[in-house]
Formats: C-alpha cells, sequence, structure tokens
C-alpha cells in the first residue's frame, strides 16, 4: 500500500496553479502545502482551487480524505460570504462560487453588475422548479450574515470532527480575513468547541487572526504581495506561511 | 424534557398535511408519533422541498441550540438530485424529476444561472454521502444517539438521461464510504443492492394504501403511523 499523504484544501491561497494566473504576469513558485509536503517527506493531495468557498473546501477535502491513506489534512478555510454552486464542469472544477464581497460573479463567467439580492431572486424566486408552500410572495435576498456564520461553522466544525473521529491529523487556518461580524461570531454556541485552528477566531476584534492580514500588518504588502495589482501571497509569503504552520504543528 | 431533534424534507415535515391534494389534511407526522412514544420534545426542522445540503444544516443548528438535552436526533434524507440555495428567506430547493420533462427544464435553468450543465451522477453521490457520513460522526462524537433513513429513492431515474437504478447501485457500492455508513435504517436505500427506504418499506407492507390520494404520493396517517413503528423499532434494538 502506498505511503501516507497530506490532503490540503482551500481556495487561491492554496491552489498549486495559482501562481500560473498571477498578475499583471504568471509566475512559477511553490505554494504552502508544497513546502510542507517537501518538509514533511508526504505526497501532496491538493484539492484546493481559485475562487473555491468553504461549501466547495469541504467536500472536496472530505473526498481526497476518503480516497487516499491519510496522514494529515491542513484547511485553509476561505472568505466566509463565497456561495458555492455544484455543477458539471468541464474542467472538473466541480463548484462555480459567488462572491457576496464582490460587484460581479468570480470566475470567468457572465458578470452581474447588479446587486446581488436581484441575482438571488432572479435566479430562485421567479423559477417553477422552486417548491415553496406559502411565501411566494416575498423577494428573495442573499444571506444574512447569521445564516453564513451558520453555515461556515458547521463546514470547520464538521470536517475537525471527522477528522477526530478517524484519527487523522488536522490544521485549519484562514487565508482571508472573513467579512463578519465579530459579536455576532462569538455568540455561536459552538465557538469554544473549534480546535487546531491557528489564529482562531480569526478576528482582531476578539482576538484571532487571519493570513492575510496578519502578514501583511508583519512584513507589509510590498514583502509578501505579488504585486501592486495582485493581493496574494508571493513566493517569500508561502514559505513564511509554511513555517508558520510547521511551527503551530510543533513539528 | 428531554428533546429529539428530526430533519427531512415533506415526509417530515409537520406542516404536510395541510398542503396534502386534493384537500388539506390534519393528522401526526411520524416525528411527534415518535415523540409520543418517548416522552419527548420534538424539535422538527424538515421543511417540505429541502435537499440534504438544506437537511444537514438545519439539523445540525437545531442540535446546538439544543445541545444540553437531546435524546436522539433522526434524519430521514431526500432525495439526492435536489440543489439547495441559501436565501435570505431560508433554503430554496431545485427538485428535478422525471414528469413534465423537467430534466431538460433543469438543464435550462442551470445553463441560464451558471452556464454549466446540473451536476452528474458522481457529484451527487459524493456530495450526499458526504453529509450523510458527516451527521453521522457528529452525533457520535457528541454522544447523541442517531438513526437515519432515506425518505425515497435517492435519484430520479433520469439524471444523466438513465432511466434505470443500476448506474446509482453500481456507483453506489463502489464509493469508499459505503461500508462506513452505520445507524441508517435500510441502508445502502436500494433493492439492487440489498437496501430500501421508505416508499419501498410501504409499499411492501401496505401495497398502494400508504399515498394520500392518487394525486398525492405523500405518506397518509396510517403510513405515517407504521413508518414511526418501524423507526423506533430499528433504532431501540
Amino acid at each position: 500500500m502506498s505511503a501516507k499523504k497530506i490532503i490540503v484544501g482551500g481556495c487561491s491561497f492554496t491552489d498549486k496553479n495559482y501562481p500560473k494566473f498571477a498578475k499583471p504576469k504568471p509566475l512559477d513558485f511553490k505554494m504552502w502545502p508544497e513546502h510542507i509536503g517537501s518538509m514533511l517527506n508526504k505526497e501532496v493531495i491538493n484539492t484546493a482551487r481559485c475562487g473555491y468557498g468553504n461549501q466547495a473546501i469541504y467536500h472536496q477535502t472530505l473526498k481526497a480524505i476518503m480516497n487516499n491513506r491519510v496522514d494529515h489534512v491542513f484547511v485553509m478555510w476561505t472568505c466566509w460570504i463565497r456561495q458555492d454552486f455544484l455543477i458539471n464542469d468541464a474542467d472538473k472544477r466541480d463548484y462555480i462560487t459567488l462572491d457576496l464581497g464582490l460587484k460581479h460573479k468570480v470566475n470567468d463567467l457572465r458578470e452581474y453588475r447588479f446587486n446581488h439580492d436581484e441575482w438571488y431572486d432572479n435566479s430562485f424566486n421567479k423559477n417553477w422548479l422552486v417548491v415553496d408552500y406559502n411565501d411566494k410572495d416575498i423577494v428573495l435576498k442573499q444571506p444574512t450574515i447569521k445564516q453564513i456564520i451558520d453555515t461556515n461553522m458547521n463546514y470547520i466544525y464538521s470536517m475537525q470532527t471527522i477528522c477526530e473521529k478517524l484519527n487523522i491529523g488536522y490544521t485549519a487556518c484562514q487565508s482571508l480575513k472573513p467579512k463578519i461580524d465579530p459579536f455576532v461570531l462569538i455568540e455561536h454556541p459552538y465557538i469554544e468547541k473549534i480546535k487546531n485552528f491557528m489564529g482562531w477566531p480569526m478576528l482582531e476584534k476578539i482576538g484571532g487572526w487571519s493570513f492575510d492580514k496578519s502578514l501583511k500588518e508583519k512584513y507589509g504588502h510590498d514583502y509578501i504581495g505579488v504585486s501592486s495589482c495582485d493581493g496574494h501571497p508571493n513566493e517569500k509569503a508561502h514559505k513564511i506561511i509554511a513555517h508558520k504552520i510547521m511551527e503551530y504543528m510543533n513539528v | 424534557m428531554s428533546k429529539i431533534i428530526v430533519g427531512g424534507c415533506s415526509f417530515t415535515d409537520k406542516h404536510m398535511p395541510k398542503f396534502a391534494k386534493p384537500k388539506p389534511l390534519d393528522y401526526k407526522m411520524w416525528p411527534e408519533i415518535i415523540g409520543e412514544m418517548k416522552n419527548c420534545e420534538v424539535i422538527n426542522t424538515a421543511r417540505s422541498g429541502f435537499g440534504n445540503q438544506a437537511i444537514y444544516h438545519e439539523t445540525l443548528r437545531a442540535i446546538w441550540n439544543n445541545i444540553d438535552n437531546i435524546e436522539h436526533v433522526y434524519v430521514m434524507w431526500s432525495e439526492w438530485a435536489r440543489q439547495d440555495f441559501l436565501t435570505e428567506a431560508g433554503y430554496r430547493t431545485v427538485i428535478p424529476r422525471l414528469e413534465n420533462d423537467e430534466y431538460k427544464k433543469t438543464q435550462a435553468f442551470y445553463q441560464r444561472t451558471w452556464s454549466r450543465p446540473f451536476p452528474n451522477m458522481q457529484q451527487l453521490i459524493d456530495t450526499n454521502i458526504n453529509y450523510i457520513y458527516s451527521m453521522q460522526i457528529i452525533c457520535k462524537n457528541l454522544g447523541i444517539k442517531y438513526t437515519a433513513v432515506q425518505a425515497m429513492k435517492p435519484v430520479p431515474q433520469f439524471v444523466e438521461n438513465v432511466f434505470l437504478d443500476t448506474p446509482f447501485a453500481y456507483k453506489i457500492i463502489r464509493h469508499p464510504l459505503i461500508e462506513k455508513i452505520d445507524n441508517f435504517m435500510g441502508w445502502p436505500m436500494l433493492d439492487h443492492v440489498g437496501g430500501y427506504n421508505i416508499v419501498d418499506l410501504c409499499n411492501l407492507s401496505m401495497g398502494s394504501s400508504w399515498r394520500i390520494s392518487i394525486e398525492d404520493a405523500h405518506p397518509n396517517e396510517k403510513a405515517q403511523r407504521f413508518i414511526a413503528s418501524k423507526i423506533h423499532e430499528y433504532s431501540t434494538k
């Protein structure tokens, strides 16, 4: 049987193909999961894709866990306001994602330059496929922050629990600072149950941190950013991230 | 008073009888009957139309909001082809069916909304089985008793224009999680592979007398009592 592997989930901060899409020009460097793979001498199954939200990250990571002999799972969770939709994509992406923080749809699809509430109402209300018994007349809007927090917490807690029950090592962290109300998050019934999560609860106001913000504050954008028009972590930043994660794991 | 937490679709939704066809009815659904048997308060999160993503999140939310006093969690999972979309008003669900050429309409909806096709059968299996396995593991981890069952045939017989259950059965028995699913009455849900779902069970025991009417294929009052007794028997053995 093959040696155990590390499984990684995430968004563009983790996607090994991200450097090819760097702006203003394509680059070629190793991302943090590949550095960790080298340090631990393990094969890396990197399921991360640019643009993914946490629903997509959850399912793709879990699928990889179930299909491999796994030593450790790393998930760098992304922006919480992304909404993923399962689609049958020719390039096996599996999900298309709407970022409620942006004025247009991410990925290479049509852009929705109108507001997202209108998109939700057009897509899911005036549609014969959607069943609803008693509130046909309401206008559908994008989910609330409370709903978004509940859903993301479910995915984060579920991943942690599954790894624990399967006796697989697990380390989580947050790439982009979530655009959520810290005082709603802090009231969540299982905020205290989240473990093995670097920087939890992610937001400064309640004593946490996320990688994008903490790296920028410590090193400055010019040192760790790809370019003035691309805020993703550059080659140096990925080495720093990998070392920080290893340090957290006490390796 | 201890509580039971329940998740599901119209087979479980306590409001379903009000929308029965051809006329509204009034009777207890299986969770409320089990609640009486066990002398427990029932937190029934089920809603007509829900798919399994919605069922997962709503059940888990109820678990967390009642964590100190849960006797048992019951989930009657719904059709695996349903796709749930979270909105401010809760989940809205696309329910693709064979009738009325809805396969083509579903594809048209997906192309219009995302410029991509409806998920394929393997994607539906992977996603749904993730939710089912996750719920089981979470209940186990929290030390809460858990019983699951499948309401109806998991995938309507048209996904990928296939009109038989065999391709689904073939894919599911090869899935890496198939042997890891526990406390699931009738698993793996299809008679092809030695399982059953609630509709199969009702058909076998009650013929067609379990339906509300010719035009409404939901379980009637007698069937709800039958379902409650079967689930209770399974969960207490």
